[in-house]
């Protein structure tokens, strides 16, 4: 028996192939090359991870055990004084820094910090007593007992979240006093001069300028945007709901039943987050596709069109359509619920006309309802794609089109091989960052329909057809005030975007072959 | 953020405190109180009174906005630091005080309450054995509002009637059906129950009957309802909408009837001036051939006290003197808001005012108390109400059923498991 040669396909051999040919064989060894991906992603790449946050780990006690080897009495001393090497050695004002940062660690800890962590999860809670009217045994006359407010699991957490990065920050600075005590000590050894008060203060200013500028934009960063964060994860694992209102009610660690809710289950209330979830997400996606596409595709088409020799009042086009975008977005948004409503201007037109009978749901039926929120996101979408794309059409040098013509080639070879590449190419990262948005477009969504129709069964707790994850979020918090379920949902949301603009970025030709048009 | 500010706020509230404390020793209690945003004026002017009417006190008394409807909404940010004494409407009544946003009427005020006040009234502001509100206005309901050129009062009776009358004038019934306060009021009619039972603010079991026949019927209460909210909204005289479209109809003068609370009252007296008529809904013919009355829900209005108050004896004086006999009067004058005190109720120029009257007569003849429901409650007959605005009207009674049951079971889930 012959045996089976693994067939190699020459570049030479695939040139030849036809259309269609060629689109079996990438779709035939895109499927063959499928298990080895998996197979490297497991066997190589999570390994290489591994390997090198152990690397990093394992360096982090690799330096303390060797400042702990070498390291002399001052250095040694460091590990319990923070700050004494430094101050042993000369430098005052860092020894300082770090000696009253462990002292107000300490306090912290000791009257504050330990408490909130003790409370943290709850078990300990004292409960809220509400006021009322007593009867005062010697005058018979009604007095009114004030409430006595108990802890509040929001604070709780707050501060119990606060009191863990405080903790790290220590743990960090206290690593960095050991590294730098047994660094000084090197450096005396060798008989270099070590960097004054003087020095350290100006390094501000040259060396570690960076730090200063970016000083206040990282306690911005941290303070709004990745403290919540934080929060918010910790938050989906809590029952914190309408229910359970501090400080009448505290919340308490509940695990993964918020989770497990969104994910098929259901919570108290008998509303099916798993059905709902999935009924928006898929409307999310097909939304979302649609939206960026017949967006870019039809803007691409348009400003082609206009961008083609031969067309006359080239000017008068182009200003019309960015007249839309002269006229705030919010402002078409309403105006056009408005006229597309039941008995809006566009239905009385048509039934004064004698055009229709009845009125059309446009945005209270909820398959109507979608199509025209896509067609109105196509009238308010298009001029921005076709902005974009005429000044990358003006840009493709002209000699690419006429040696093209001279060729042989058509209209549509013309299309597909040099503009769609080249307008692909600059704008990939445009796409992506428009598809991502749309998958949380609130703005069009909220202000055209709201969400709605309700979903006309039973169980949705006010989901709406047109709702996507992030208008029901709102629903979920605003109205509902399920904070435990709607922090699951956006940490999905957070994966779910995160994952695809990560992916398709880094996948993106813009990404892979940076140089290209250059 | 808000609780930072609140504590800079507390910590200069301390501050003032204690400085003015040190230089007078006088009780000085600040309160706050909030009301909804057309009774402002009235409101600041019923604080005046009552700070003349304890001149022995000086009060200091600020007044924000919030509509009764938000009371809820508004208190949940941060109830430590909500209103001292605020308007609600009495369906909010459990999850304010889930939040521990209501402070309990002593026992003698209930009493006299009691008294002076429309029963029904004073029980909307009960849970457990406590009574939590001060109630002021009794008017929160639908009934039919009529342009009576087009519809006769003898057509005006039936639904009937109504639609016939106004598809041959070519006007519009105007009847927000869809939505979940109207929803189910034709399955009331016909005789459906919702009976919330709680313990505290838990929600121990719900009662509800729409999916169940009456003895001998052959639908039941929610087919009867449902197959008549159908077709009621898909008539071609009917448009399903809010204020906005009520007044865009009474311009354009196409407005037949349409059914709508005393808050559209004053709009619908001025577009149609002469011919402005009301009365209680029209009856209905079911599809079993029987005739069913058409019920309103009954809501009503109160003053709470916030549980966290840090003056609840001066709060509860407040709520007491803004809800008595004569700011009722005062606030019928300035607003025409329909009472819940006897006395003022039964006065000449609150039953010459078409549509408070009405209202009453409303509530008296065939309503359903609307208690504090749980909010899937809402939500459901929600679903329901699209369900039913797109119901093929061929389609067999069974499908109909089935919608029905699905609601039913839907709403008993609310306490299937119970509240973690």
């Amino acid at each position: 028996m012959e045996k089976k040669q693994k067939r190699v396909v020459t570049e030479l051999e695939y040139l030849g192939m036809s259309g269609w040919e060629k689109f079996c064989y990438k779709f035939i060894s895109f499927f063959k090359k499928l298990p080895t991906v998996f197979l490297h992603f497991f066997t190589a790449t999570i390994p290489a991870l591994a390997l090198r946050f152990w690397d990093a780990f394992s360096g982090i006690f690799k330096k303390l055990w060797i400042a702990m080897k070498n390291g002399d009495w001052k250095t040694r001393l460091s590990f319990l004084v923070m700050g004494f090497g430094q101050f042993t050695r000369g430098q005052v004002m860092r020894g300082v820094v770090y000696l009253v940062f462990e002292i107000l660690f300490i306090l912290f800890m000791a009257l504050f910090g330990a408490g909130q962590l003790a409370l943290f999860g709850g078990p300990g809670y004292t409960e809220t007593t509400a006021g009322g009217w007593i009867v005062d045994p010697v005058t018979g006359q009604e007095k009114y007992v004030t409430a006595a407010v108990g802890d509040n699991s929001l604070l709780v957490l707050l501060y119990g979240i606060l009191t863990m990065i405080f903790i790290v920050a220590f743990v960090y600075a206290w690593y960095s006093n050991v590294k730098a005590a047994y660094y000084a000590q090197e450096m005396k050894e060798a008989g270099q001069r070590l960097p004054s008060a003087m020095d350290d203060l100006h390094s501000f200013a040259d060396t570690q300028y960076h730090k200063t500028l970016l000083a206040i934009p990282l306690l911005g960063l941290v303070i709004f945007t990745i403290f919540p964060i934080i929060f918010m994860v910790f938050v989906a694992f809590t029952n914190y709901d309408m229910q359970h209102m501090p400080p009448a009610h505290l919340f308490q660690w509940v695990g993964l039943a918020n989770f497990k809710a969104v994910f098929g289950g259901s919570l108290s209330g008998g509303t099916q987050f798993g059905m709902v979830f999935g009924r928006i997400l898929l409307w999310t996606v097909i939304w979302a596709v649609f939206a960026t596409f017949t967006n870019y595709l039809l803007g691409m088409v348009v400003a082609i069109m206009i961008n083609k020799k031969g067309i006359r009042l080239k000017k008068l086009w182009r200003t019309v359509l960015i007249m839309t975008v002269a006229v705030p977005q919010f402002v078409s948004l309403l105006l056009m619920s408005q006229m597309l409503g039941d008995y809006g201007i566009i239905n009385s037109l048509m039934q004064n006309w004698g055009l229709t009978t009845a009125p059309i749901k446009f945005l209270s039926d909820g398959t109507i309802a979608k199509v025209t929120i896509i067609l109105v996101n196509i009238w308010i979408g298009i001029p921005y794609t076709m902005l974009m794309v005429s000044g990358i059409l003006m840009n493709i040098p002209a000699d690419l089109y006429e040696s093209a013509r001279i060729d042989g080639a058509g209209a549509f070879r013309q299309y597909f091989k040099i503009t769609l590449p080249y307008v692909l190419h600059v704008t990939t990262p445009y796409l992506i960052s428009n598809f991502v948005g749309n998958l949380n477009n609130f703005g069009v969504i909220y202000l055209l329909t709201g969400g709605g129709p309700t979903m006309a069964i039973a169980g949705v707790d006010g989901a709406g057809e047109t709702d996507l994850l992030i208008t029901w979020l709102y629903k979920l918090i605003m109205d509902k005030k399920l904070y435990g379920v709607a922090s699951v949902i956006s940490i999905l949301m957070f994966l779910i975007t995160g994952i695809i603009s990560l992916v398709t970025y880094n996948r993106s030709a813009s990404v892979k072959n940076e140089e290209d048009f250059m | 953020m808000k609780k930072f500010l609140s504590f800079v706020l507390c910590g200069a509230l301390a501050v003032t405190g204690v400085v003015s404390l040190a230089a007078c020793g006088e009780k000085k209690p600040g309160l706050t109180v909030w009301g909804p945003s057309a009774q402002q004026e009235s409101l600041t002017q019923m604080i005046a009174a009552f700070k003349e009417a304890n001149p022995d006190i000086t009060y200091d008394i600020a007044v924000g906005v919030c509509a009764e409807g938000d009371g809820y909404s508004m208190m949940s940010n941060d109830p430590q630091s909500g209103a001292d004494v605020f308007a609600f409407a009495n369906d909010q009544l459990v999850n304010l005080y889930s939040i521990g946003a209501l402070s309990p009427l002593a026992p003698s005020t209930v009493t006299a309450l009691k008294a002076s006040d429309d029963l029904t009234a004073v029980e909307s502001g009960k849970l457990g054995d406590n009574y939590y509100g001060y109630p002021y206005a009794a008017d929160n309901g639908f009934f039919l509002y009529y342009d009576s050129s087009v519809v006769s009062a003898e057509q005006a009776k039936t639904v009937d009637g109504v639609i016939e009358a106004c598809k041959a004038a070519g006007k519009s019934f105007i009847f927000e059906g869809t939505n979940s306060w109207y929803a189910l009021s034709f399955a009331y009619g016909a005789g459906g129950k919702y009976t919330p039972t709680y313990d505290g603010a838990t929600l121990k079991s719900v009662e509800v009957n729409f999916d169940q026949k009456p003895d001998g019927g052959q639908y039941s209460y929610g087919q009867l309802g449902g197959f008549q909210l159908a077709e009621i909204l898909q008539e071609s005289c009917t448009k399903v909408g809010d204020d906005t479209l009520i007044d865009n109809e009474l311009t354009s003068g196409t407005f037949g009837a349409c059914i709508r609370g005393t808050w559209k009252g004053d709009a619908i007296k001025n577009a149609l001036g002469e011919h402005y008529a009301a009365t209680v809904l029209p009856t209905w013919v079911g599809i079993d051939g029987e005739t069913y009355k058409w019920y309103s829900f009954a809501g009503c209005k109160l003053f709470g006290v916030n549980g966290y108050s840090k003056h609840p004896e001066d709060a509860h004086k407040l709520a007491a003197f803004l809800s008595s006999e004569k700011m009722q009067d005062k606030r019928f004058d300035d607003n025409a808001i329909g009472p819940s005190n006897k006395k003022v109720a039964a006065q000449e120029k609150v039953q010459k005012n078409v549509a408070v009257s009405t209202m009453m007569k409303q509530i008296s003849t065939a309503s359903v108390i609307q208690v504090s429901m749980p909010s899937n409650y809402w939500s459901e007959a929600d679903a329901f109400g699209q369900a039913m605005n797109k119901f093929d009207l061929n389609d067999t009674a069974e499908s109909l059923q089935e919608l029905v049951v699905q609601m039913v079971t839907a709403m008993k889930a609310a306490t299937s498991t119970p509240a973690q």
